[in-house]
């Protein structure tokens, strides 16, 4: 009797989700409009089926209007079809696997299409924002810090974009972490078209989210709203990089009304694209130097998976150790940092500090680092790899 | 009476031997030319006939009827004139068949009878002595070109009156009156540009660097770098320390130029290596050589020597293709209407380039180019073109202090030194094939010269999955490698020379990012 109970309970609550979702493509129409019809007819089904004189008294002619349109333009079970044909699941908020953490915002979505996974809400989530056009020091950084975190088994929210965005989500995914992405447009539309090997790789090991229907294109006005699906589904948003004037500093704005912690990493004072970062600190949000700092702070040892992290300690220890390096090499190492520097620069440093080389000496320490995976060549400069800067 | 004067004409760069037959019979008097004449060569009649009469020789009323031969060759140029003119006369009787019997004759000749200066006088000489001509007559203004041949009498005259008198004499006394030019006096012609040198740069340790070992295996170099890092300047200054062309290589090269009417009495022989640097508005034909008949093109009057293109992304994209075959071959073909020419195009390409649209990146406090148009820039090269150069280096921004210094930089002719002692090692090694430099290495053979140890062999094998490197990228680093180890003056290759050589590869797929 109770399984025969559950399962009509399902298949209603199947029901509901295809009428939401049907309601959910009326685009045009801001989630606060679909939550007063929900509220006034009891459930989504009811909504479909209100008459003229219902709709308009609640939500005015001009949207009685759309819903009517949609109503002779689609049957809610084309719709369910269309858009579970194209792979894409969708969840409203009555629903139980609906994200918590969506709810309890200001201005929540009414639901979300999504492909891939739902994040786990278990477990702990860190936003990973920042500049589009990103300097070679935010996208180390980003690098360092979404490789840590996610090896550390946090996820890592972002927005698929340029620069930070998709910097972040790489390197988590790449270190075998968890990594969701929310988009501005449909979530099988893929925008910017670069990151086409990224939204493939999310939908493998985590999932692309959105409040806009399938097909949706991005448009710059759909950028900011979305901004706060990001920071409501993480419990820390971290800000790695952002100008003074930033668009990540609406997603902080909105992760501030809802509760979440907001860390941002530190730059130097005369950096453009630190200003930003620099300007949140001095209003209070916290430092994040550390990844470490974050877990710490978050009291999030229990939640995190410390058995990846050794594995990675372990195969970086046996990196350094099976190979000594030689003289000319530690010696570029001692001068290089996570912020790129040119072999002229290097060859001043090293002739300041006393030792006699040529370039050519040069180039063959930084190859011999690079093969080894402690540098990186960025643009024709080198840095230290994110892996040997935390190492350090 | 009938007359055959031996001239030359140019078809491309080669040179052929042309005779000018003349018949003056009695008739109605008339002057017909036959022949494949272009306009240019139809007009000589008017020239001979004008300046024979301001010579004072009177044209008796006859038949005359002129015949450049091979008909079968498009006829171009004014150098028809002046063995015309001695046809002629020599026709009428006026000058003793002896006097022309094994002289070739070329030169343009004005109204008031005065030879003028042509084209391609070292191509023609060059021929002549290959086919025993004895002796050549050409425009005085040519004569220092041409006395680069040994073997051959080369006669420069000034006027019509004066060659005619020189035909007139007998053997013995010819000499006398007019002595062949002698090939001593060519030395050192050229300018020599003493006011750039290497030593002028301060800081770009690693664009010199790399610039000496592209000299050195005469290897296809791209610098990289932010507007006013100094690019161009070095550009400028790599002819200084490259190899000095060798006699042979020197004739190649003073070939095109005479063929593309460059040389004249100041500048009568190339003796330094060309260096070339086109605007880039510059068209397809001016690039590849153009015409009817094609004159040389740059990348032709660049060979043996290098060609600087600066900003190469902002050269036109059809431009840039028509590099693809002369980086491979060495040469190219043009194919028109009267024929396929072939004009060697063996130089090193040094290209010079902004990483972006504004050309600041990624200094991100300077450039506000997006990503896109990051790459977009970049991508304006094609990947074919990239693949053909062998070094890539990068030219930092460089700081006021380090140009107001006064540093002690390293003089071009230190540099060059080394160059050439490298260039020596390579001699010995290629002797007997038909390689000079190590750029020119196929991949077949880079395993015969550029032998790797296991030691090497391992670094490379693990380069090689690191940092995802293509075969041709594998070869190019080779090749480089082992142009360090000859300006290291080593026989093998070591790990060293190659961890040097994969610091100036070239990422494959993309640069940035």
């Amino acid at each position: 009797m109770k399984n025969v109970d559950n399962l009509r309970r399902q298949s209603e609550e199947q029901q509901q989700k295809m009428y939401a979702c049907w309601l959910d493509t009326i685009y045009w129409l801001p989630s606060e409009t679909k939550f007063r019809l929900l509220d006034a007819a009891g459930s989504v089904r009811d909504v479909y089926y209100m008459t003229d004189r219902q709709l308009t008294a609640l939500i005015g002619s001009k949207g009685c209007e759309q819903i009517l349109q949609q109503r002779k333009r689609y049957e809610p079970q084309r719709v369910w079809d269309y858009v579970s044909g194209l792979g894409i699941s969708y969840t409203y908020c009555r629903t139980s696997d609906f994200p918590q953490k969506l709810k309890n915002i200001p201005n929540p979505p009414f639901g979300i299409f999504y492909k891939g996974k739902l994040p786990d809400e278990k477990i702990p989530a860190v936003a990973m924002i920042g500049a589009r056009k990103c300097s070679e020091y935010g996208k180390c950084m980003a690098e360092s810090f979404a490789t840590k975190l996610a090896s550390q088994g946090i996820s890592i929210i972002s927005g698929m974009a340029l620069g930070i965005d998709g910097i972040s989500q790489r390197a988590a995914l790449t270190a075998g972490g968890c990594s969701y992405g929310v988009l501005g447009c449909g979530v099988d539309v893929v925008y910017p078209r670069s990151n086409e090997p990224l939204y493939r790789q999310l939908l493998e090991k985590g999932g692309v989210i959105s409040e806009y229907p399938p097909g949706m294109e991005p448009r710059p006005i759909l950028f900011p709203p979305r901004n706060r699906i990001i920071s409501a589904l993480a419990d820390v948003v971290l800000v790695v990089e952002a100008r003074k004037k930033s668009g990540t500093l609406i997603t902080v704005d909105m992760a501030l009304e809802q509760g979440r912690e907001v860390y941002a990493i530190p730059g130097r004072c005369t950096d453009g694209l630190s200003m930003g970062c620099n300007e949140l600190l001095r209003q209070g949000a916290a430092i994040a130097t550390d990844p470490e700092d974050i877990i710490h702070d978050m009291a999030w040892e229990e939640l995190t998976d410390n058995t990846m992290e050794t594995g990675l300690e372990q195969k970086r220890k046996s990196k350094s150790n099976d190979n000594s390096l030689s003289p000319m090499a530690q010696e570029i190492i001692r001068q290089l940092d996570v912020l790129p520097v040119t072999q002229d620069f290097l060859i001043r440093k090293l002739r300041e500090s006393g030792s006699i080389c040529g370039m050519p000496q040069i180039c063959q320490g930084l190859v011999e680092l690079e093969l080894k995976g402690l540098a990186l060549r960025q643009n024709g400069q080198y840095c230290l790899s994110p892996d040997a800067a935390l190492n350090r | 009476m009938y007359s055959r004067v031996i001239t030359g004409a140019i078809n491309g760069i080669e040179s052929v031997i042309a005779t000018v037959e003349v018949d003056s019979s009695k008739g109605l008097p008339v002057f017909e030319m036959v022949g494949q004449l272009n306009n240019e060569v139809r007009e000589a009649k008017e020239r001979v006939r004008v300046a024979l009469k301001n010579a004072s020789i009177d044209i008796p009323p006859m038949r005359i009827t002129v015949s450049i031969s091979p008909a079968e060759m498009r006829k171009e140029g004014a150098s028809y004139d002046l063995p015309i003119a001695i046809g002629m006369l020599v026709s009428m009787g006026m000058i003793p068949e002896e006097g022309i019997r094994n002289t070739l004759i070329v030169g343009e000749l004005g109204l008031n009878g005065e030879v003028r200066t042509v084209k391609g006088v070292l191509p023609i000489v060059q021929r002549a002595k290959l086919e025993n001509v004895k002796r050549c007559i050409v425009p005085k203004a040519n004569v220092r070109e041409g006395a680069i041949i040994d073997g051959i009498e080369i006669i420069g005259v000034t006027d019509l009156m004066e060659t005619i008198t020189y035909l007139r004499e007998v053997e013995e006394r010819k000499a006398q009156r007019i002595a062949p030019a002698r090939q001593t006096q060519m030395d050192n012609l050229e300018e020599i540009d003493a006011d750039v040198d290497f030593a002028d740069i301060n800081g770009q340790e690693a664009v010199k660097r790399a610039v000496e070992v592209a000299a050195a295996g005469f290897h296809h170099i791209l610098m990289i770098g932010p507007p006013g890092s100094g690019k161009t300047m070095i550009a400028k200054r790599i002819p200084t320390i490259l190899p000095d062309l060798s006699m042979d290589e020197s004739l190649e090269v003073s070939t095109i130029y005479s063929v593309a009417g460059q040389l004249d009495d100041k500048k009568a022989l190339i003796t330094k290596r060309p260096f070339l640097d086109p605007h880039h508005t510059i068209s397809e034909q001016a690039l590849a050589g153009g015409g009817r008949i094609p004159k040389p093109g740059v990348i032709s009057l660049a060979h043996r020597g290098v060609l600087f293109m600066d900003e190469l992304p902002e050269y036109r994209r059809n431009t840039l293709e028509i590099l693809r075959q002369p980086l491979e071959d060495k040469r190219i073909h043009i194919a028109r209407t009267y024929g396929s020419f072939v004009y060697p195009a063996d130089f090193m390409l040094v290209a010079a380039m902004n990483p972006c649209p504004c050309g600041y990146f990624p200094d991100r406090d300077k450039c506000s180019c997006s990503e896109v148009e990051v790459k977009k820039y970049l991508s304006r090269i094609s990947g074919p073109i990239l693949d053909r150069i062998d070094v890539m280096t990068e030219a930092p921004r460089v700081d006021i202090r380090q140009l107001s210094a006064d540093m002690r930089n390293e003089s071009s002719a230190k540099i060059k030194a080394r160059v050439m002692e490298a260039r020596e090692r390579q001699k010995s090694r290629y002797k007997g094939t038909r390689y000079r430099f190590n750029a020119e290495l196929g991949a077949g053979d880079i395993k015969e010269y550029c032998r790797l140890g296991d030691k090497e062999q391992e670094m490379m094998e693990e380069a090689f999955t690191r940092m995802n490197l293509s075969a041709r990228a594998y070869h190019k680093i080779i090749k480089v490698a082992r142009t360090i180890a000859d300006l290291d003056q080593k026989q093998n290759i070591s790990t060293e020379h190659l961890g040097e050589a994969i610091c100036y590869r070239m990422n494959d797929n993309r640069y940035y990012l």
